[in-house]
């Protein structure tokens, strides 16, 4: 029959497993099998609360950016959203000042839900969902400044309303590609070996 | 090779102790035995070693029948050449490993 220590030390290696991260699974493998090595029971203990300030150790180095950068972009991107549905809603006659078409509203609103919808799937940490989305984004964006930088609209357009727009899509591109850069690393570095060794030894 | 200066002091112990015997095959439970430095200290500093190439593992089936495979360590070359370093870093200050640990 097992002693209530040794219990306790299985249930701590079993939270150690689940903390330590997906990448590092064999390690908490070979922790908790050397456990099972241990002859007494104390010592038994004492190194299974050590596997799990381990994994928690590894826990905050491998994934210490990840929530920081995540929410960083997420604020981001709900923030530039809600100020358009801010500046659209708030002062229509703004809008209405500035000349802009109906396509430019359509295609400035649509840049909006995509960029909830990427924050959404940020937040979900669905990385290609968040990808696609940001792809269809700059699709609009594209096809906004394409809109702007027309002779038509150039010759139709007075100096501010052409200022303003122009300063809406290079924030637009600049959210984007804050947005991608963040949403690639994201995904891509708990898979990358040679980032995790530019660690100090 | 990287030549980092920046290598904890229990680190430094880990690396010289392994280099005394390099072609020994080591438990992490004997480590911690054998250096006196507690489980959450030490597999931290081997998972990232290993991470950069200085230390070899592998799976060694149990000699107590019944129990799990258990993973074993010892320095790689280029973990060879990192503790020799260390050892002869005249910048660094001396580490003296505990009795017992030298093979």
């Amino acid at each position: 029959m097992k002693s209530i220590q040794i219990k306790m030390a299985e249930h701590i290696l079993s939270v150690s497993s689940r903390i330590m991260p997906t990448s590092q699974k064999q390690w908490a493998t070979a922790m908790h099998n050397e456990f099972h090595h241990i002859d007494g029971q104390q010592d038994a203990l004492l190194f299974a609360i050590g596997c799990l300030f381990a994994a928690w150790r590894q826990k905050m180095n491998v994934e210490r950016y990840e929530p920081i950068l995540r929410w960083g972009i997420v604020t981001c991107l709900f923030g530039w959203a809600a100020l358009k549905v801010y500046l659209s809603s708030a002062s229509p006659e703004a809008w209405q000042e500035y000349s802009w078409s109906g396509w430019q509203l359509a295609l400035i609103g649509s840049a909006s839900i995509a960029y909830l919808g990427a924050g959404i799937f940020l937040l979900l940490k669905k990385w290609p969902h968040t990808l696609a989305v940001l792809l269809f984004a700059l699709v609009l964006n594209s096809a906004h400044f394409m809109m702007i930088a027309s002779t038509a609209y150039i010759e139709t357009s007075i100096a501010v309303p052409m200022v303003f727009s122009l300063a809406v899509v290079s924030e637009e591109y600049f959210i984007w590609a804050l947005a991608m850069t963040g949403s690639l690393f994201l995904w891509l570095i708990p898979n990358l070996k040679w980032i995790r060794k530019g660690h100090a030894v | 090779m990287a030549r980092r200066r920046n290598i904890s002091k229990q680190t430094r112990l880990v690396l010289l102790m392994l280099a005394e015997a390099p072609q020994t095959w080591r438990y992490g439970y004997e480590i911690t035995k054998m250096l006196n430095i507690k489980s959450g200290a030490l597999y931290p500093i081997l998972i990232r070693l290993s991470e950069q190439d200085y230390l070899e593992s592998e799976w060694r089936d149990s000699e107590k029948p019944g129990l799990p495979p258990r993973h074993v360590y010892r320095l790689s070359a280029a973990g060879t050449a990192l503790a020799r370093h260390q050892a002869n870093d005249a910048s660094l200050d001396p580490l003296v490993l505990p009795i017992g640990a030298a093979v």
